[in-house]
C-alpha cells in the first residue's frame, strides 16, 4: 500500500504528458486492426548461485485481427534454466477490447486477455511465471486510463502454472497466483507535436505484483523504465525491475529488459 | 413554360448529385500520441478518395483532400479511424452545393450521398458550404444524446431511411449522413 501511495504521488509530481506503451505490461488499447508488430526482447540477470549473467531472448509477432482483437505469439531461448543457450518456450496470448469511451486526448478502455505458454523448463520457484519460465495458462482484465496527457493503467489476472511438483523438494511449490500490475507513463520529449519524425522520450514507472494463492506467498516489484519512439513506428525500451517486498523463492530478484518493437500499419488486406 | 421548368429542374437534380465534396476534417478523441496519430493518418491515406491527408498532431486533427469524380463514403473514413483504434469527435465537409433550399429535417441527395438537415434555419444555400456531419460515431457521445434529444426522428438513431423520412419506406436501408450547418 505504501508503494501504491508513492507511485501515484510521483505520478501526481510529474510533468504531464502520458503515454500507454508499457514496457512490462500490456495496455487495454490493441494494436491498429490489420498492423502487424514484430519484437525482440532481451531479458539479462545474475545467477544468485554462480553469480554468471544469464539472458532470454523473445521473438514475438503480434497481429491487429480488427480494432478489438488482437493476436500475440513468441518464442523464448535462454540459458537460464541449462548451462547451454536452447529454445525454451513457445506462447500465444489474445486480447479483445470490449470498452472504449473516448473523448479528445482522453479515454478509458477496458480489455480481457488470455494466454497460454508451452515450456521446456522445470517448476523450481514460488515466482510463478508463464513468459518463458513455465507451461500455463493466464487470463484476466486490465483497464487504461488516459487522461489528457496522464496515463494510468491496471492489470488484475489468474495465473497456474501446468508443470508437476519436482521431485526432492522438501515443499510443496505454488502453482496458482493472483498477479497485479499497476503502470503509469509520460512523454517527456517532444515538449511541442510538430511531425512524426520527431523523437518521442518515455518515462515508465510499474508496480508488478504476485499473491500466490495455494501455498501463500507474495512479491511486489518497481519496474521504471525509458522508451524511446522512432519516426512513429518504431520503439526502444530499456527497464529495469527490481523487489520491493516479498517472501518468495525467486530466480532473481532483479534483472534488466531491452525490447524493440516495430509496427508495420495495414499489412494486411482489408477484407471487401 | 412547363417543358421548360420541367428541363430545369431535371438539370438541376442533376447537377445535384455530380456536386463534389472537396475535402473533410476530423478530429480524433482517444489519442495524445504520435504513434496513435500515425496509425489514423496511415489509414486515412489508404482510402482511395482520398488524395491527401495533413494532420495537425497537438489537437489529434487530420484534413483530408477528396480526389476529383471520386465516390466519397464518409463511413470509410469512420472506420479507418475506429480501426486505427481511436473514435471520430468531430466531422466537416467542405460541399460544392448547388442552389439549394435547405428545411430543417429534410433530405438532399449531393454527390451521391442522402444528407438530411438537422438543426437548420430556412436557409437558400449556394458555391462552397462547410456540413457538419453529427451521426452517431462521427461526434462525441455528449453530443449525440444532444441532438437525439432535439430530434424524434428515427432515423438519426439508425443512420438509416426509416419510416419517418419523407421518401418512405421502399428506401428504408439506404444510408441518410446527418447534417447540420
Amino acid at each position: 500500500m505504501r508503494y501504491l501511495f508513492v507511485l501515484v504521488l510521483v505520478v501526481a509530481c510529474l510533468p504531464v504528458t502520458a503515454q500507454e506503451l508499457y514496457i512490462f505490461t500490456e495496455p487495454a488499447s490493441n494494436i491498429p486492426a490489420r498492423a502487424l508488430t514484430a519484437k525482440y526482447a532481451g531479458k539479462a540477470l545474475k545467477n544468485r548461485l554462480t553469480d554468471a549473467i544469464e539472458t532470454r531472448q523473445m521473438a514475438e509477432l503480434q497481429v491487429g485481427l480488427n480494432k478489438k482483437w488482437m493476436l500475440k505469439s513468441s518464442l523464448s531461448f535462454s540459458d537460464m534454466y541449462t548451462s547451454a543457450f536452447r529454445w525454451e518456450s513457445a506462447k500465444l496470448y489474445t486480447k479483445y477490447r470490449f470498452l472504449s469511451k473516448d473523448e479528445v486526448h482522453r479515454h478509458f478502455r477496458m480489455a480481457a486477455f488470455a494466454e497460454g505458454s508451452y515450456s521446456r523448463n522445470p517448476l523450481m520457484f514460488d515466482e510463478l511465471s508463464i513468459d518463458g519460465d513455465q507451461s500455463g495458462i493466464r487470463a484476466g482484465v486490465v483497464m487504461t486510463q488516459l487522461w489528457h496527457k496522464l496515463a494510468l493503467s491496471s492489470t488484475l489476472s489468474y495465473l497456474e502454472v501446468l508443470k508437476d511438483q519436482p521431485d526432492g523438494m522438501h515443499r510443496i511449490l505454488p502453482q496458482e497466483a493472483y498477479t497485479y500490475s499497476l503502470s503509469a507513463g509520460y512523454l517527456l520529449f517532444p515538449r511541442k507535436y510538430t511531425s512524426y519524425k520527431q523523437t518521442n522520450l518515455n518515462l515508465y514507472a510499474e508496480l508488478l505484483g504476485q499473491q500466490t494463492v495455494d501455498v501463500r506467498k507474495s512479491y511486489v516489484d518497481l519496474a521504471p523504465g525509458v522508451q524511446f519512439i522512432f519516426a512513429s513506428t518504431t520503439k526502444l525500451n530499456f527497464g529495469y525491475r527490481f523487489q520491493l517486498n516479498g517472501n518468495m523463492d525467486r530466480m532473481t530478484r532483479n534483472s534488466w529488459l531491452v525490447s524493440v518493437e516495430k509496427t508495420f500499419l495495414n499489412s494486411l488486406k482489408k477484407k471487401k | 413554360m412547363k417543358q421548360l421548368t420541367i428541363i430545369l429542374v431535371m438539370l438541376l437534380t442533376g447537377f445535384s448529385s455530380m456536386a463534389q465534396y472537396r475535402e473533410a476534417s476530423l478530429q480524433a478523441s482517444g489519442l495524445t500520441c504520435a504513434l496513435c496519430s500515425n496509425a489514423i493518418n496511415s489509414a486515412l491515406k489508404e482510402l482511395s478518395f482520398i488524395s491527401e491527408v495533413d494532420t495537425d498532431l497537438e489537437n489529434s486533427a487530420f484534413t483530408m483532400k477528396f480526389r476529383e469524380n471520386a465516390t466519397i463514403n464518409f463511413d470509410a473514413i469512420r472506420n479507418a479511424v475506429e480501426d486505427a483504434g481511436f473514435s471520430v469527435s468531430s466531422f466537416k465537409v467542405l460541399a460544392d452545393m448547388p442552389q439549394t433550399k435547405v428545411v430543417k429535417d429534410t433530405h438532399i441527395q449531393l454527390g451521391g450521398l442522402n444528407l438530411h438537415f438537422m438543426d437548420v434555419q430556412n436557409k437558400e444555400l449556394k458555391g462552397a458550404t462547410w456540413l457538419s456531419v453529427v451521426d452517431k460515431n462521427f461526434v462525441s457521445t455528449t453530443a449525440f444524446r444532444k441532438y437525439s434529444k432535439s430530434t424524434s426522428m428515427t432515423c438519426y438513431q439508425t443512420g438509416k431511411m426509416e419510416s419517418c423520412c419523407s421518401l418512405g419506406k421502399k428506401s428504408q436501408s439506404t444510408r441518410i449522413y446527418h447534417v447540420t450547418l
